[in-house]
């Protein structure tokens, strides 16, 4: 008897810790088929740990009552075999729980019985018989597994199945022989989404949805609905968040439709009437829309989950297809269908599409659009029995070669906008039974054939694109500036309008354009040291443009070289004297920019010399007026000229104008002109607005920002 | 007892450790056959999943309009007439909840509620409310389906632009598009898988910035090319004067032979990078110029987008470039629209604003509906937050301002795998806080990802020791949107 207990322990041992390690992979398991099997038979091995601990606990407790003298290797005997049964059933437990469809929470608690059971009573072997550890662990043990073998019962018989003779006595009530809307609505909603957990078999929460007689009993919550149709049960599972474990169905199995909870709930709410025809309702009763909609669903449900059942091709077949211009690729990694779309009409080939003919059956979108495809190329098509989407769009096809799609069976979409098809072309399509949609804009076919078509085929939707509203006047686009707002000397001002046929007229005067009399644009402006170029666009049958203002710069005179006489402000350096002259423009909205360079507490003043003494008559300087970055036009500026520093008189003093109200932030210019002279050195002053003006309400001081300055 | 348990350990011997050991390890050994590929190198499930979707698609590619600096949510499609009725009252603490607020509102000691100026109305059979300064957008409710309760982590633009962007705030991840890219491959390999398109508004604007269509830590071929807003839309594509395209051609296979010279010796898989995209800009010298000459467009065409369709670098026109790039097959084009932060002057701004994107927007709709590619081709248009529903700075009859809202914002969607002609969502009457079916940024981008066939839990990238994800650790798919 040593001998076998020895051998026992070593298999208890072995079973234990083969649990143990499987308890902590378990999510990466894989159950092969015959070990399902041996899953399985779980239901049948789990009695012989039962019977064998109940019968062990017994014993014990009644030990007094034997004195043989083999009773003392008889109770290890005993253990050993509960043991390793009790560990043999929970690993087979293991295998038919991986098999799925069980409620959760059941599932865990007897398991973690079970588990908890063998380890027990493996325990207990290593405990001395006569020890007093002995009997209470032994008890535990007994108990834990009663509470393993009630989870258990609870999993595959339903909870209080014991029981249920009592309650069922006064629930046995017949539905009606025929009960149609029932029949044709609600109970194939139960088979696509409830029975494969609520059948006879199965029946989680004690709820059986396959017949009527099973439905009105309910579940172990209880009746789905009751008469007055207020306060059903399934109606509010049906209805709580996903989330919620209540949820039903459970949130990892297919989903009830919008139609279909809001057809449940209406039929509960209504009374839940089993008998009741689909025509004993009224034709506008909502319910009634609903469910004819579900029928015809219903119907059609097999296109909807379109998974293809055809084929794989290789990777290597698909690699070899593909080039730049002609892409294929699955639609899907798990679907074998292919999509196929050719790009650059330049480099597209007859042979391109032929060369398809290999992987046909799997083609089952097709983009041709653009591609120079005719007529009599369609016939490459005839194989692609599974095409569903064909876009034509923009190809040469004038309609001759529908004919040649009539064997394309599945085809759903086709796509013929922008190509030559006339109406007289459609009518092949008519052997396409699968067919739901087609686009026809912009093809020869006017909207009074397409109404007709629509008539003639209202299964399909015809296409027929976005009607513009001719009468609809659309306000033209502003010209553009496309010569730089620095003109060089001699250069011209050119606009632009972006849309073909329209006029351009412009003023400079600064006063706004018209439609009728302001000049019109013709091949430039000639440019003069500064000037504001407004512009409007006019075309027959759009309204005119917005005027679009353009400050455009004269570059005349270049100074051989510049100085400072004051130094900017220290946020503002910009590149120093070069800024003045390096015919770079700032923008309003970013000050940082170092074409930009300012003065607040100084005043600026700079000295320019121009050896050759060119003839001058002006000079402008450009900057920014910005109320909100309050940059303003110099409080007053003056210009003076001669031999050198030294020998300066005036020529010209300026006290430009500010604005008065806050307004959009511009660059603007101001311009200082006096008679022509010859100098070789220029000192320019310009005092910022220290004082700003009074609708600002402050009392810091202005600040003058300058990009350039141009001498003509 | 203590005699048993000297007793006990005297059997625990030296050989019985090692045979209770032997046999213990030969049970472990047993249960691990039913571990597949335990003892092979886990292969990285990600990598050999490249290219593909996981599920059929319901959409193919993405054409993002991004409305940039936050567009009010209560003067175009959350109508709220409680506002107007309460409108200069105090909100109330029962709505506010202390909720934090910007460093620019911050200061105000009243939080005057404040109604839309512009008026709403019901349009189509939908019955979706859209206010008077989207009347095209109006005109194809139906097609759309809005939805009322994104909102967001970030309260100022650049976290909340980044997060909308690239799944987290701090930047340095790959944004949308190039997880698309990754995901799903380029469909055209003459044209870049991302495209930026920028164009500025006349309303306050906001940056945008080259971190928003970054690859990231992906491939740098994942990265979003930006379009120019000049005439070359792409820059420095043409050939140099005097160079032609043979001349070209040659040059290229010398200089990729250089290059994988180069990749031998030091194994730089951006170099590889770096060959592909010269031999994609070779072919998209061809490819752009087609795409990108806006001249060949019929009136119908001007019509519907606007003329400014016609002047490079308009909301317009890029959204008229947006359809061509996806008709060419790119997946993801993602266009910026400036100007939408009206802290104050929103009655002066929000009209210019809406004026800019309102024709261009319902246009591409319809322009993609009549091609049959609306089918395939998911358009979003919203911004990275909402607008508060109290003034920001001086409340007058005509004019005020709104702060960030970053608690409840509404974006639309249209196309592909998206139900049409719904409302999705509800904000309180206050417009202020989400009371049904939230939607929060990382549920969006699972939900776009799942209509593209990404599981956004399988689309992973690792990178510095863990694997990440658009959507990062969170992230629903909102079912119900799909259709």
């Amino acid at each position: 008897m040593k001998r076998v207990n020895r051998i026992l322990a070593n298999a208890t041992w072995a079973s234990v810790v083969l649990l143990t390690f499987l308890l902590f992979v378990e999510h990466r398991i894989h159950v092969p088929v015959w070990l399902q099997a041996f899953g399985r038979m779980h239901p049948l091995l789990l009695h012989l740990p039962i019977g064998l601990l109940l019968i062990t606990t017994l014993l014990v407790f009644v030990q007094k009552q034997f004195n043989g003298k083999g009773f003392e290797q008889l109770i290890p005997f005993l253990l050993h075999l509960t043991a390793i049964t009790a560990s043999l059933s929970a690993l087979m437990g293991m295998f038919l729980s991986r098999e799925g469809g069980y409620d959760e929470l059941d599932l865990q608690l007897h398991k973690w019985f079970g588990v908890a059971t063998s380890y027990l009573t493996a325990a207990v072997l290593a405990i001395n018989t006569n020890g007093r550890f002995f009997r209470p662990v032994l008890a535990i043990g007994a108990v834990v597994l009663i509470a393993a073998g009630h989870f258990g019962s609870v999993l595959t018989h339903g909870d209080a199945f014991v029981l249920a003779p009592f309650q069922e006595a006064n629930a046995k009530t017949s539905a009606g022989p025929d009960a149609p809307v029932f029949e044709a609505v609600v109970q194939p909603i139960f088979d696509r989404k409830c029975t494969s957990c609520h059948n006879e078999t199965k029946a989680k929460g004690k709820l059986i949805l396959t017949s009527y007689e099973h439905i009105i009993k309910g579940g172990k919550s209880g009746a789905l609905w009751n008469d007055t149709g207020q306060n059903s049960l399934l109606v509010k599972r049906i209805h709580l968040p996903l989330t919620d474990k209540k949820h039903m169905p459970p949130k990892d199995k297919p989903q009830l439709t919008p139609e279909e909870l809001d057809f449940l709930s209406q039929w509960i709410a209504q009374g839940a009437d089993a008998k009741k025809k689909l025509s004993d309702y009224a034709e506008t009763d909502s319910l009634k829309l609903i469910a004819s909609k579900l029928i015809a669903s219903n119907q059609q449900s097999t296109q909807h989950t379109a998974t293809y059942h055809f084929d794989f091709v290789s990777t290597d077949m698909i690699q070899a297809l593909n080039n730049p211009y002609r892409a294929v690729f699955q639609i899907a990694q798990n679907e074998p269908a292919l999509h196929v779309d050719f790009f650059v009409r330049q480099a597209f080939d007859k042979k391109n599409l032929a060369e398809l003919s290999s992987v046909q059956e799997q083609v089952v979108s097709l983009n041709l659009s653009k591609m120079p495809v005719t007529d009599a190329d369609l016939a490459l098509l005839k194989g692609f029995k599974n095409l569903e989407t064909l876009n034509l769009n923009q190809t040469d096809i004038a309609g001759a070669g529908l004919t040649e799609l009539q064997s394309l069976g599945h085809l759903q979409s086709l796509s013929l906008s922008g190509t030559k098809i006339t109406r007289s072309a459609i009518d092949a399509i008519k052997a396409l039974k699968s067919l739901k949609k087609v686009f026809i804009w912009n093809t020869g076919i006017t909207s009074a054939e397409a109404e007709e078509l629509k008539k003639q085929y209202p299964e399909i939707t015809w296409e027929l694109g976005y009607e513009i509203d001719h009468r609809e006047m659309l306000k033209l686009s502003a010209p553009l500036l496309i010569s730089e707002n620095v003109v060089q000397a001699g250069e011209k001002i050119r606009l632009k309008s972006s849309m073909p046929g329209t006029t351009i007229r412009y003023t400079t005067d600064g006063t706004e354009p018209d439609s009728l009399t302001a000049a019109v644009y013709t091949d430039g402006i000639a440019a003069i040291s500064y000037q504001t170029v407004k512009a409007i666009a006019v075309k027959q049958g759009w309204r005119k443009s917005e005027v679009a203002t353009f400050v455009i710069f004269q570059s005349g005179l270049k100074p051989s070289r510049a100085e400072l006489k004051s130094l900017p402000d220290r946020q503002y350096p910009g590149e120093g004297v070069a800024t003045f002259t390096n015919n770079k423009k700032g923008s309003p909205e970013f000050f940082n920019d170092p074409v930009w360079i300012a003065w607040r507490d100084r005043t600026l003043e700079a000295v320019f010399w121009f050896d050759d003494m060119p003839e001058m008559h002006s000079v402008t300087l450009s900057y920014a007026e910005s109320t909100y970055a309050m940059t303003w036009a110099p409080a007053r500026w003056e210009i003076w000229g001669g031999e050198d520093e030294a020998h300066l008189k005036l020529l010209q003093r300026g006290t430009p104008s500010h604005p008065t109200a806050l307004g959009i932030s511009n660059v603007k210019g101001i311009e200082l002109t006096f008679p022509p002279v010859r100098y070789k050195c220029y000192k320019l002053i310009a005092e910022p607005l220290n004082k700003q003006p009074a609708f600002r309400k402050t009392k810091e001081k202005g600040w003058l920002m300058v990009d350039e300055i141009f001498f003509n | 007892m203590a005699n048993e348990l000297f007793e006990n350990q005297l059997n625990v011997n030296r050989r019985h450790f090692l045979g209770k050991l032997s046999l213990g390890l030969g049970s472990v050994a047993l249960g691990s056959l039913l571990i597949p590929g335990l003892f092979t190198r886990p292969e990285d499930e990600t990598l050999a999943t490249l290219g593909l979707p996981h599920f059929a698609p319901k959409a193919k590619r993405v054409i993002y309009l991004f409305q940039n600096g936050a567009p009010s949510q209560l003067e175009s499609f959350d109508y709220k007439p409680l506002l107007n009725k309460m409108h200069g009252t105090d909100l109330p603490e029962s709505i506010r909840q202390g909720q934090r607020l910007t460093g620019m509102t911050s200061g105000q000691s009243k939080f005057p509620l404040v109604g839309s100026y512009f008026k709403f109305q019901q349009y189509g059979k939908s019955g979706a409310w859209v206010s008077e300064l989207f009347p095209q957008i109006a005109s194809i409710a139906d097609e759309l389906c809005f939805i009322k309760t994104m909102h967001t982590e970030a309260i100022n633009h650049d976290p909340a632009l980044t997060f909308m962007q690239t799944g987290a705030q701090q930047g340095n991840r790959p944004s949308m598009g190039a997880w698309l890219s990754y995901g799903l491959g380029s469909e055209n390999k003459n044209l870049p898988a991302y495209c930026v398109l920028l164009s500025r508004g006349r309303g306050n604007g906001q940056g945008v910035y080259s971190r928003l269509w970054t690859n990231g830590f992906l491939d740098s071929i994942h990265q979003g090319v930006q379009f120019s807003n000049s005439e070359e839309a792409v820059l420095y594509l043409n050939n140099p004067a005097g160079s032609d395209k043979t001349s070209r051609r040659k040059m290229l296979d010398n200089l990729a032979e250089l290059n994988s010279m180069s990749y031998e010796q030091f194994g730089d898989p951006e170099i590889q990078t770096r060959i592909q995209q010269y031999e994609m800009a070779y072919r998209m010298q061809t490819a752009v110029p087609e795409l990108t000459d806006l001249s060949k467009e019929s009136d119908h065409i001007v019509k519907m987008y606007g003329p400014e369709c016609l002047i490079p670098g308009t909301y317009a026109a890029n959204c008229l470039l947006a359809r061509k790039l996806s008709e060419s097959g790119v997946r993801f084009v993602q266009l910026y629209h400036q100007g939408w932060d009206q802290h104050g002057n929103l009655t002066g701004e929000m009209p210019l604003q809406a004026q800019d994107v309102d024709r261009a927007s319902a246009a591409l709709i319809r322009d993609l509906k009549q091609r049959g590619l609306l089918d395939e081709t998911l358009v979003i248009w919203g911004g990275e937050f909402g607008r508060t529903n109290y003034c920001q700075g001086d409340l007058s009859d005509k004019n005020y301002g709104r702060d960030h809202h970053p608690r409840a914002y509404t974006i639309w969607m249209a196309g592909g795998g998206i139900k049409k002609g719904i409302t999705y969502g509800e904000t309180d009457e206050f417009g202020y806080n989400v009371v049904k079916n939230p939607v929060h940024v990382n549920d969006f981008h699972a939900t776009v990802l799942n209509v593209l066939g990404l599981d956004h839990e399988k689309l992973t990238y690792k990178h510095l020791g863990r694997r990440y994800r658009l959507t990062d650790v969170a992230g629903k798919v909102v079912n119900d949107l799909i259709a």
